[in-house]
């Protein structure tokens, strides 16, 4: 893997043919990776072929697939400001997915950003409603049994 | 009803209308959850005001990436039972386990088993005659010790300081009388089992629930009155408790109880006389989320697991994005 992977700023360059120069982040999550191993491969890169434009991209997430592409996809193509949104999973034996963001001014990197800030915000909007219902739940089937 | 997926004969139509553009506060007030039914095993609770694609990462999230506690290494000294070694192995991998997996780590690839990360399992059996046994009795269970192989027979060997964290009856099998092999006279089983950490996108024996799914709650609608003889042959065609039948003006009149346990069968459109009177469709955004857990957490735990799941995918690539941006 090439050494000064790190100092290149974004936008970010993944050529299919070139994997070791392609290399731009690196994997967020501790897994599972003996020392003496060949490095993890990064968490998400872009797909080559959009430089002259920053509005147009499609990322390539490793280790991902229908679950957060789907979910994605449905935030972002509702955005007033994305002209398309699509997903896919090119191979179902590779794990990977890519999510291709076409905006009219915006760069595709911040529209990404935002959709992903909106679906953790869902997920902790999801998992407070979730927790209130269950713990009003547990309480009225409680008064319920004493009462009978 | 204008929302409403409506089901012809041909099939669903009316495509849903989610609001156009998308904002977290507009998501805020639609979205509701109403918890039906609960008991440690198994819940029941409808998901108002989403997207099929977030109704379906969670369930997704749910059958391949919460983890759960299983077997996943089994040292085998003595097979001499019928059932083949590697079928054996089989179905040890699939005893659900106990074990709470946040108590657990995962364990790391290449390195040696350890308490933080293992628990180790033990099992000896022999099937023996029983000298005992009743005169002329044809009964296997008195003519044999042991005939039977279930999942108490497992042993647990704490490893280290596991026995003062936790006791048999924490980490063992979820069912003590899961049926592993039949043994006769002379035959023994013996091996070491080592339950680890894993995700069901791995293997499905990781899988936490027996089943999570989702299905839209059904809504029937009657556009012109349904009586007489009509209204008790409307109310057979779908499930009991769905059509009730009233006396209205002096005759039979269908009204519709509860459209929620309606089985989608359309049997309706075989009476003609009323088929055209009866609209049943779905609402596209409530979903009835069923949840059956294995038995090791409950499925209310799970359901927060999935949503912790895939807040963070988001939270490590936005980390992974703004660390190089």
């Amino acid at each position: 893997m090439s050494g000064s992977a790190g100092t290149l700023s974004l936008p970010f360059v993944y050529r299919p043919s070139h994997v070791s120069k392609a290399v731009i982040l690196k994997m967020a999550t501790p897994r599972a990776v003996p020392a003496d191993s060949t490095p993890a491969e990064p968490l998400i890169v872009t797909l080559t072929g959009d430089e002259d434009n920053e509005t147009d991209r499609t990322f390539v997430f490793a280790n991902e697939g229908h679950t957060l592409g789907n979910a994605l996809r449905s935030i972002v193509a509702r955005y007033p400001d994305v002209l398309f949104c699509g997903y896919t999973v090119p191979h179902p034996a590779e794990a990977k997915m890519n999510l291709r963001i076409q905006a009219f001014q915006t760069p595709a990197l911040d529209i990404l950003k935002r959709a992903l800030t909106d679906l953790s915000q869902v997920c902790d909007h999801v998992k407070k409603t979730f927790t209130e219902r269950v713990a009003e739940f547990k309480q009225s089937n409680g008064e319920a049994m004493e009462m009978g | 009803m204008d929302r409403n997926y409506i089901l012809t004969e041909s099939g669903p139509v009316r495509a849903p209308s989610m609001p156009t553009k998308w904002s977290f506060n507009t998501f805020k007030e639609m979205f509701d959850i109403k918890i039906v039914f609960k008991d440690d095993m198994e819940m029941e609770f409808d998901v108002i005001g989403v997207e099929p694609s977030l109704a379906n990462a969670f369930r997704r999230i749910l059958l391949s990436e919460v983890p759960s506690i299983a077997i996943k290494e089994v040292h085998m000294y003595m097979n001499t039972s019928v059932i083949q070694d590697e079928v054996l192995c089989h179905r040890i991998g699939l005893i659900p386990l106990k074990a709470n997996p946040r108590n657990f780590e995962m364990q790391q690839e290449g390195a040696p088993p350890s308490e933080h990360d293992t628990l180790e399992f033990e099992l000896r059996i022999k099937c023996t005659k029983n000298n005992s046994a009743p005169a002329k009795t044809t009964e296997l269970a008195d003519l044999y010790k042991n005939h039977m192989v279930y999942s108490k027979s497992i042993k647990w060997l704490p490893m280290g300081d596991q026995d003062k964290m936790f006791s048999a009856s924490d980490v063992g099998p979820v069912f003590d009388d899961i049926l592993i092999a039949k043994m006769r006279p002379g035959q023994e089983i013996e091996m070491k089992m080592l339950a680890g950490k894993g995700c069901g996108k791995d293997h499905a024996k990781f899988s936490p629930v027996c089943t999570a799914s989702y299905r839209l709650l059904p809504t029937i609608e009657l556009t012109r009155e349904i009586d007489g003889d009509a209204a008790y042959r409307l109310q057979k065609s779908f499930s009991p408790g769905v059509i009730d039948v009233v006396q209205r003006g002096g005759k039979p009149v269908a009204v519709v109880k509860n459209a929620r346990y309606d089985n989608g069968s359309r049997n309706h459109m075989l009476h003609s006389d009323f088929a055209s009177f009866v609209k049943v469709g779905r609402v596209p955004d409530h979903y009835i989320f069923t949840i059956e857990s294995v038995g090791a957490i409950e499925p209310e735990e799970l359901f927060l697991e999935a949503v912790d799941v895939l807040k963070a995918k988001c939270t490590n690539l936005l980390a992974e994005l703004n660390k190089n941006s």
